[in-house]
């Protein structure tokens, strides 16, 4: 049978025409740019897949990444202390939040470039009370080169929000799933691995993806102690040729590419692992 | 299964007063009262899901979640207390599936994670519980895939799993449609007539009448009047105890 009375899709007036309008606004922008020669599209197509810039890119990536993780790791940490029976535990966790997240990433970053190496001193190795020397002493600083320095800096704060999104997950399982891994003998270091933090990731999924692509960006604050990331690559070149759109279009081309990989990422991940 | 002057307290608030049960083997006790009589909390404080004040509860003869030591009770260590919890089984009012688990991995994930036991046997004895609750080509399917009926007999099949000496059913047909009721009805009911050592917590008064050995009804935390499921039913010794069955089964 038929169906006499079809539904039809709700209308949408002028539709064609806004999206003529729209993308005329963003013609009508940028063709001047072109046009008028401030915008050189040569130079973007020179150095967009530069050797440079693409070594750049390797750098803000591995960096991101690489803090990311550990931060996830250690933040799980802090997030378990912070919901422990022990109020010392509950103490150190809100403190190490309380400062890692309450100060600038920029100044964490400059106090472990600058500061950091110079409270260590001179390392090195020997035997106590021989005089033997393994290794000779140097200098901290050799050491806390600025992917060193750069990943402590970031991973520590990065830990602070990433423990606070961790807990929120924790305290969003239904306390009916630890009700029913209890009832059926399930020791408790078992419980929070395999039911409740295996459901509470599921739940922060995109929470974590937003953090992973803050750091990716957050990243370029590393240009401050000379580590080679996206933006200090192409600003060494603006430098030289005074090409500044130019060039902040090929650094902002490569985050929206990462920035836009990590999402495709997450939503794939949020299929397979619904909440 | 022996509870002794059982007193538990909300805060200044007695939600277990002096609650002594005993459940023999191969016997199912019926706790019967209305809403907030303590019902779910006494079964919980059995499986030491949550403490006793005072009083004692033994499981095939020994503390579930204590030990004595010099007149006092003391809290056992957590992998001591979890080894006796996985002797007692437990069916919750809202079912409590591991939501990101498949309907196999629910009823095989307490023998692995509980008892140490190998994937492969896991399943195994997963597979044919569900086969027993009539959910053979469900095992795949998540718990959110499920109906109510499917999921609280999934919860039956993963305490059933563990193998229990004593099984804990608290309220396990009221969260259901009056439909999918009857087929979680039926599963309990089974399980009764094979001799099981049951304690169940309804609302379910024609259940009760069908599996009951012995009926308790608690009000207020606690015990109003108990003994042979005919006696309580058929000729309550109290008014109170009356006046709840006609409510219950008038309306």
């Amino acid at each position: 049978m038929t169906n006499p009375y079809p539904v039809r899709r709700p209308r949408r007036p002028g539709q064609a025409v806004r999206a003529v309008v729209a993308v005329a606004v963003v013609v009508a922008v940028v063709w001047p740019f072109v046009t008028s020669g401030v915008l050189d599209i040569a130079t973007i197509g020179r150095y967009l897949f530069g050797p440079m810039v693409l070594a750049a890119v390797w750098g803000t990536l591995s960096l991101a990444t690489l803090s990311t993780a550990l931060a996830l790791v250690l933040g799980t940490g802090v997030a378990l202390l912070r919901i422990s029976a022990d109020p010392v535990s509950r103490a150190v966790a809100g403190g190490y939040v309380f400062v890692f997240r309450g100060t600038p990433m920029l100044v964490q970053l400059l106090i472990w470039f600058y500061a950091v190496p110079r409270i260590i001193g001179d390392v090195g190795l020997h035997v106590p009370f021989t005089g033997i020397v393994l290794i000779p002493g140097q200098p901290a600083g050799n050491f806390f080169t600025p992917f060193v320095a750069g990943l402590f800096a970031l991973t520590l704060a990065e830990a602070g929000y990433l423990a606070e999104v961790v807990r929120s997950g924790i305290q969003g399982v239904d306390p009916g799933q630890r009700d029913a891994a209890r009832a059926l003998g399930v020791p408790a270091g078992r419980i929070m691995r395999q039911i409740v933090l295996a459901q509470a990731f599921r739940m922060v999924l995109p929470a974590l993806a937003n953090q992973y692509i803050l750091m990716i960006k957050n990243t370029s604050l590393a240009y401050v102690i000379g580590y080679s990331e996206i933006l200090l690559s192409v600003s060494r070149v603006y430098y030289t040729n005074f090409r500044y759109l130019e060039l902040l279009l090929v650094a902002a081309f490569w985050y929206l590419l990462l920035t836009g990989l990590v999402t495709v990422g997450q939503h794939r991940l949020e299929r397979r692992f619904p909440p | 299964m022996s509870a002794r002057n059982v007193h538990k307290n909300h805060g200044s608030r007695a939600v277990l007063r002096d609650v002594t049960i005993d459940v023999g083997d191969g016997e199912t006790v019926a706790l019967i009262g209305p809403s907030g009589a303590g019902k779910s909390t006494f079964l919980r404080c059995v499986h030491h899901l949550e403490t006793v004040d005072s009083g004692h509860i033994t499981v095939d003869g020994e503390l579930v979640g204590y030990r004595e030591a010099g007149g006092f009770l003391e809290p056992l260590p957590d992998r001591e207390a979890a080894r006796r919890r996985a002797r007692i089984g437990h069916v919750f009012q809202h079912f409590h599936l591991f939501r990101h688990l498949t309907a196999l991995d629910n009823v095989a994930y307490g023998p692995r994670a509980a008892l140490r036991l190998p994937a492969r046997a896991a399943r195994a004895r997963a597979r044919e519980l569900l086969a027993r609750m009539g959910l053979a080509e469900w095992e795949r399917h998540y718990p959110r895939q499920l109906s109510g009926g499917q999921q609280q007999r999934v919860a039956i099949a993963r305490a059933l799993a563990m193998e229990p000496g004593l099984l804990l059913l608290d309220e396990p047909t009221s969260a259901l449609d009056p439909e999918l009721r009857a087929e979680v009805a039926a599963v309990i009911r089974q399980l009764a007539g094979e001799q099981r050592t049951m304690l169940v917590a309804t609302h379910d008064i024609p259940l009760v009448r069908d599996i009951a050995d012995r009926v308790v009804f608690l009000v207020d935390g606690h015990i109003v009047e108990q003994g042979p499921a005919a006696v309580v039913l058929d000729a309550p010794a109290h008014e109170r105890t009356r006046a709840f069955l006609t409510r219950m089964t008038t309306t």
